[in-house]
């Protein structure tokens, strides 16, 4: 107030009808009222919102009794604006009036008359007290942005946008599905009238795609909304679909060549899809779209970064070379890899969820062996000048040679045996990798231009100095590992007739036929050992034993070649322990060995043997192969002094680069890790060729390197796990199918040639085998689709994109899911195949459905009964207590769709008919005349065991006939489930982002029940369809229809008036010390530097109080929400 | 690991049921020790008479139970598993049952604090026993054997919480686990007639009809049971009614036997009127 003059207060307090007067002593209320300080006058009415109620305001205001108004009565969400125009339009500021609620807050809710009249005195003294002290405040114009945000494009969606983009305003609407269309664009015909779904929602479909005013944004989500009424601006994210639209033709040939098939949610679930995909032919946008997920395990896990899925899908196609080439885009080996790869995408494998892991390995083999090496074609190669040296032509070795030749080096191999291959060549027996499958892969490494030099020893041939005099601008060592630890036992060093694993497996491999012995001891537990002790025996050993110290659970050999080794006649000697190698004249004759037993874990996880005293024996024989391990056997070590060594003759390398101590120098493989396996040395081949290329570069070695994987796919190169939550889901009915299996030749004939002992999956075998894969990351990658695809519009490297949109009003049309019967476990849903939801029925019935629109059963044949099950999920306790109003409708469009195709008897079980709407109780009693059984009770039980034998095979419904007091059991071939609707998810973040609160079932506040049912608490969004509660299309229409108007309405005004209730900060008071700026969420408080204050935005403030709560030095304030006011407020209550 | 063991008064008498558990618990290393002078759970007669005689029953069982330090009540009987988790619901809820119980107990110097949560063999068996208790032993042919998990009408309903009240899948799990192929069907929380089967013979003879059958319909070739009652019910029912296929009705203990390789004398399987001999030869 400015100069105190005296305020004349005129308190109006309300009867409302019967809602406060009966309860509240309005008479003494208006007594006492007329006692408070400054009240001028204080009066009652029965309606004070009528017309004649604020006559009583505006005239005492308009003759000049009152000057402060206050109203006793409802609550101030609906009738407050009421007042305030009633104020203004008799000349007084809207602001001088306050409005207390002695309805909710007294009549209501107090039992006692005396104890709610005494409530509302208090609460009509605290709202005198309070307005004496208002100010007049006033509102701003803003513009308001002539655009509407549409969240949802089912049939609610679609209407709105399309009514708000006739009246001429530009329309957003975003849809995070493919496609538009929504449920409705699911159902085959609707209630009452029974048309045509697709013919009533197709047209409005293809006006959205067409119209000039509405932009689609489909596989899309709103991420942000932030400003005010009228001025809203929007951040929306768009799933990347791997397909151009402005290029796509909807030809469809994609989907034709994609190997990839996947559950088509669209026919829930009925049918399948691949994974480029459109939800139905007449889909809008008639873009296709890839259905990517994460990486699949076996990818992720895979050392050398295989795309596993891509070339198991590509077998299934029967696209062997090209499966092969995308093998070979990591590992340079496929047919050695298909052999010996220990395989820990098998372990990996979901598959093993349902089943058993695919035969991943065999798989890789298959195509390996299924190619014309000769002929495959060679890829082209942009030459570079820069010579690398590889020194070891070992799997480490190959593949940096070929990662680097692919990029252009000139790579040459240096190689001390006569032959290439390394540990591959002369570690492995034939019969485990066959020296042919090695030749056809290294002779086509050469192919690409790899220089190959043999029988090249480093420190005998050439030296790390002379390569770089040479020319060699890097130089990688992969010599491997092939010196043979000794047992160190009495008589190793002097008895002829002991040979260690490595010199042996070797010596075989370059053309060594004698055997070691009659009687061959190996002594070992590993792959070496088990290999050593097979050709031993191939060899004619008659007898060959393999000593281990621990028991055969501890055994690092896997488990397969054991098995193998023992079919082949091989002995286990477990838990024994070598003492001294026994001879006569310097002739080996036997080998003394100590039993064992197993003690405490040691720190490798295993446990560790311990001797038995006193138990000592002596295995006779003439042959002892020690395979306890590997080392690297470097003579030359003492030449090479800038060569820095680590742990056990390991070369040191930088983990992630394999940059040796000498900048030029990389290393890699058993050279570097120790004894390991193909794919690890792989995997440590292609760190390495990236380093080496960065180097050869003048780039930084280290920086971003692939850690332990190097897959090219975008967003897939750290090598984490896949997100469990981010591959596709096991389908439920997926099918317990054997593993594939090689056969093995018969152990007798193994043993009599080295001929390879697994044969190979057949053609037959391989393509069910990839048929078994779950395709757990969606598309495979494969590029089928790249290939096929006439006008390029494919791009597997399309990224995730985000945009913002400024509007004035936005509509959520978010509508519902359909409820999931599957924990109601007594109805068998997901257990019995002929139980279905009302949403797969449609399906059923629909003609681009999973059987074009017959009403099948899973066996092909119509049903000759039929079961319709109302109210699942709803009107249930455990559940949803609300009724979902569509059900009973939807049931005996079904019922009757039902008898017009098939003829089939039809029973309905409701608990009551709910059909009030316009020509729906005919419909009930059209359907009860096209004779479907009505049966009134909640069904018990659906199970599958028959009363009769005759009904075998059938469904028996059993439920209480509450109308005949007797229990039906009715053996039916088909039950449809009439699931119920719950809000969308999802539906709780988009509350959170646009502010819009949800009700304890989660569906999305109206502002009125009645008189305000498509607006929301929250100024200028609007709601339309079942995201407000559930409801049938004609409802959802006309309330899309009004939700547009709403918005259309709000933005023809040209302007919105801001809050009056808005923060100010005092100049005076205000420190500069910005805590105002950090909680505010509207970013409306800005600096002035000059001043050093803080200042608010006067159309951005929401007048929330956050910067008057946090304000250190009491600076902000929010008009109408004073100190002062509130203050004398509680003061004049508590008085 | 020990358990205070409740055997019921048909564990004894029922055909290998104790001689399984007992080769059982020897075989993976845990011990069932039956509390000491337990009495009768009072099964469902009491309930239907007189709560408070009802609760005193389970309720010297359950300080008896507590006497003996155990923190837990392991039985192999449906019924005691329901009477005993009735009553301790029944304790837990009425403070007035409880002290009327402690009234009566102090005569023996007894003291009922708290009932004593009770579990099923079955549970024991699934829950606290490693995968690998049953993985490694697993290789023994059985998986071409379907069994059907018979679980009663009491275990998981309406006082257990083992699963899901009309679907469980615990003792399907459990199959699988022993390497046995379990098969799915729609029979196994339906009623066995309980103890009406011996007075009501004929008139339960539909039920345990409905039984058999629809397990046999799916495939099984045997049923496993986890109660006294359902097993001596399906297997004399079997025998009593004609036209029926005549499935060998075991304990799932004596299926674990099996699974480990235990002999067959050890696990009563001679004690089955039906024999199961055939059917595990067939593998």
């Amino acid at each position: 107030m400015s100069a105190y003059q005296k305020p004349k207060i005129g308190v109006y307090v309300c009867h409302c009808g019967m809602n406060i007067a009966p309860k509240v002593d309005v008479e003494a209320v208006v007594r006492f009222a007329g006692n408070l300080e400054h009240v001028a006058t204080a009066r009652e009415y029965k309606f004070m919102c009528s017309n004649p109620g604020q006559e009583l305001i505006v005239d005492d205001i308009r003759q000049g009794k009152v000057d402060r108004v206050v109203v006793a009565s409802c609550s101030p969400r609906m009738h407050e604006p009421t007042f305030r125009k009633a104020c203004e339009n008799a000349g007084l500021n809207p602001y001088y009036f306050q409005m207390t609620n002695i309805r909710e807050h007294s009549s209501w809710v107090t039992l006692d008359s005396g104890e709610a009249t005494s409530k509302a005195k208090d609460l009509v003294a605290g709202a005198a007290a309070r307005v004496a002290f208002h100010a007049p405040l006033s509102t701003r114009s803003v513009p308001v942005k002539k655009a509407v945000l549409v969240i949802g494009a089912g049939i609610a969606g679609m209407q709105a946008a399309l009514t708000a983009a006739e009246a001429g305003f530009q329309v957003h609407l975003v849809e995070r599905e493919p496609s538009i269309g929504g449920h409705m664009a699911k159902f085959d015909k609707t209630f009452p009238t029974l048309d045509c779904a697709a013919c009533i929602s197709t047209p409005k479909t293809v006006s959205i795609g067409q119209h000039p005013h509405i932009s689609l944004h489909t596989y899309a989500e709103v991420r942000q909304v932030e400003g005010f009424v009228g001025n809203y601006t929007v951040t929306v994210s768009q799933k990347p679909r791997y397909v151009l639209g402005d290029k796509c033709t909807g030809c469809g040939l994609c989907a034709d060549a994609c190997p990839v098939g996947l559950v088509n949610d669209f026919d829930q679930g009925l049918s399948e899809r691949k994974a480029i995909y459109r939800a139905f032919p007449q889909a809008v946008p008639l873009t296709y779209c890839i259905d990517k997920k994460d990486s699949a395990p076996c990818t992720r896990t895979c050392p050398a970064g295989v795309n596993v899925q891509g070339y198991v899908q590509l077998i299934g196609k029967g696209r062997y070379e090209k499966a092969v080439r995308l093998i070979m885009e990591k590992i340079p080996l496929p047919g050695v890899l298909g052999r010996v790869c220990p395989h820990p995408c098998e372990s990996a494998c979901r598959r093993r969820e349902v089943d058993e892991a695919l035969s991943i390995r065999d798989l890789k083999r298959f195509a390996a062996d299924h190619i014309d090496w000769a002929s495959l074609p060679l890829p082209r190669i942009e030459e570079r000048s820069h010579k690398v040296a590889i020194i070891g032509s070992g799997p480490a070795g190959l593949t940096v040679a070929y990662d680097l030749r692919l990029r252009g080096y000139q790579v040459t191999v240096f190689e001390k045996l006569p032959v290439l291959g390394g540990m591959l060549r002369i570690g492995i027996p034939d019969y485990r990798l066959p020296r042919r499958i090695l030749d056809r892969e290294i002779d086509y490494l050469l192919r690409l231009g790899i220089v190959a030099k043999t029988e090249q020893a480093m420190g005998r041939d050439f030296t790390l100095q002379g390569l770089a005099e040479e020319g060699y601008a890097a130089v990688f060592m992969a010599i491997g590992a092939h010196g043979g630890l000794k047992l160190n036992i009495p008589g190793e060093a002097e008895t002829t007739g002991v040979i260690d694993a490595i010199a042996f497996l070797k010596a075989v491999n370059l053309g060594r036929t004698e055997k070691p012995g009659e009687q061959v001891v190996v002594i070992g537990g590993g792959n070496v050992a088990v290999d050593a002790a097979g050709v031993a025996r191939r060899l004619g050993a008659r007898k060959v034993t393999i000593l281990y110290r621990r028991s055969r659970q501890e055994m690092p050999a896997y488990e397969e070649e054991v098995e193998g080794a023992l079919e082949e006649g091989i002995q286990l000697s477990c838990l024994t322990f070598p003492l001294r190698i026994l001879s006569e004249n310097g002739r080996l004759v036997g080998i003394e060995c100590l039993r064992t037993a197993l003690g405490p874990m040691d720190e490798s996880g295993r446990r560790r043997p311990v001797p038995v005293v006193g138990s000592e024996f002596i295995i006779p024989c003439d042959a002892v192969i020690p395979a306890i391990g590997q080392r690297t056997d470097a003579p030359w070590a003492a030449q090479e002094a800038d060569l820095v060594w680590g742990a056990r003759q390991t070369l040191a390398v930088a983990a992630e680069s394999m940059q040796t101590s000498m900048p030029h120098v990389f290393a890699g493989g058993d050279v570097v890790s120790g004894p390991a396996t193909v794919i690890e040395a792989i995997a440590a081949g292609h760190r390495a060729a990236e380093a080496m290329h960065r180097y050869l570069q003048g780039e930084t070695v280290v920086a971003d390197l692939p850690k332990k994987q190097a897959v090219s796919v975008p967003g897939q190169v750290d090598g984490r796990r896949s997100n469990e939550d981010d591959l596709v889901p096991i389908p439920t009915a997926t099918v317990s199918k054997p593993r594939a299996v090689s056969p093995h030749l018969p152990a007798d004939e193994r043993i009599s040639s080295f001929d390879e002992i697994s044969c190979g999956l057949s053609e037959e075998a391989a393509g069910n085998e990839a048929n078994r894969c779950l395709n757990c990351g969606g598309c495979c990658e494969c590029t089928e689709c790249v290939d096929v695809c006439e006008v390029k519009a494919i791009d597997h490297n399309m990224p995730e994109r985000s945009f913002q949109l400024e509007v004035g009003a936005l509509i959520l049309a978010t509508g519902f899911k359909a409820f999931d019967p599957t924990p109601l476990t007594n109805y068998g849903y997901g257990r019995l195949p002929e139980v279905y939801t009302s949403l797969e029925f449609e399906r059923l019935n629909n003609a681009t459905g999973p059987t074009a629109g017959k009403i099948l059963m899973k066996t092909g044949h119509p049903p000759k009964r039929v079961a319709i099950v109302h109210c699942i999920g709803s009107r249930d306790s455990r559940y949803r207590k609300y009724c979902s109003r569509v059900c009973c409708m939807y049931s005996m469009k079904f019922a009757h769709l039902v008898r017009e195709k098939t003829g089939a008897e039809v029973w309905e079980y409701y608990i009551d008919i709910r059909a009030p709407g316009k020509l729906y109780e005919e419909f009930y009693n059209r359907v009860q005349e096209e004779g479907v059984h009505f049966i009134r009770g909640k069904v018990a039980e659906i199970t599958d065991i028959p009363d009769n034998p005759e009904d075998r095979g059938r469904l028996t419904v059993v439920a209480e006939n509450t109308l005949t007091r007797r229990t039906s059991r009715v053996p039916v071939d088909m039950v449809i489930l009439s699931v119920g609707l719950e809000p969308a998810d999802g539906s709780a973040d988009v509350g959170k982002i646009t502010g819009v609160s949800r009700d304890g079932d989660g569906w999305f506040n109206e502002l009125h029940a009645k008189l305000a049912p498509v607006s929301t608490p929250v100024n200028g969004i609007f709601l339309a369809g079942c995201c407000q509660g559930p409801k049938d299309i004609p409802d959802t229409v006309a309330q899309s229809m009004a939700a547009a108007g709403e918005a259309v309405a709000l933005l023809s005004k040209g302007t919105v008036k801001t809050r009056a209730e808005i923060s100010y900060i005092d100049p005076d008071l205000c420190s500069g010390c910005r805590t105002c700026m950090a909680v505010c969420a509207y970013s409306a408080i800005r600096f002035d530097e000059a001043l050093n204050v803080a200042k608010v935005n006067e159309v951005l403030c929401q007048g929330c109080g956050s910067c008057a709560a946090a304000c250190p030095s009491s600076a902000a304030g929010v008009r109408h929400f004073t100190d002062r006011q509130v203050m004398e407020e509680i003061e004049a209550i508590l008085r | 690991m020990k358990y205070g063991f409740y055997p019921g008064c048909s564990f004894k008498s029922a055909a290998g049921y104790q001689l399984s558990v007992a080769a059982l618990t020897r075989a993976v290393g845990i011990e069932f020790v039956e509390i000491p002078d337990w009495n009768c759970c009072g099964a469902t007669v009491f309930f239907s008479l007189d709560d408070i005689k009802a609760v005193a029953l389970a309720g010297r069982v359950f300080a008896l139970a507590a006497a003996g330090g155990f923190r837990e009540i392991v039985t192999g009987c449906n019924a005691c598993y329901a009477t005993l988790r009735k009553s301790a619901e029944l304790l837990a809820k009425k403070p007035d049952y409880l002290s009327a119980l402690n009234r009566g107990l102090a005569l023996e110097q007894l003291h009922l604090a708290e009932p004593l949560p009770v579990r099923h063999i079955l549970q024991v068996l699934v829950d606290d026993l490693p995968h690998s208790a049953w993985a490694s032993q697993t290789k023994r042919g059985f998986e071409s054997v379907p069994v059907a998990g018979y679980y009663g009408c009491q275990l998981t309903r309406p006082f257990g919480d083992a699963d899901d009240p009309e679907q469980p899948g615990i003792l399907e799990r459990f199959i699988k686990r022993l390497g046995f192929q379990p098969v799915a069907h729609s029979a196994k929380t339906l009623c066995c007639g309980a103890s009406h089967g011996v007075p009501y013979g004929d008139e339960c003879s539909p039920l345990i009809a409905r039984i058999v059958r629809g397990a046999h319909e799916k495939g099984a070739r045997l049923i496993a049971t986890v109660c006294p009652l359902c097993q001596f019910n399906l297997d004399q029912g079997q025998q009593r009614a004609s036209g029926l296929p005549k499935l060998p009705v075991l304990f799932f203990t004596q299926l674990a036997g099996l699974a480990l390789g235990l002999p067959p004398e050890e696990l009563g399987l001679d004690q089955l009127l039906i024999s199961a001999q055939g059917v595990l030869r067939q593998r």
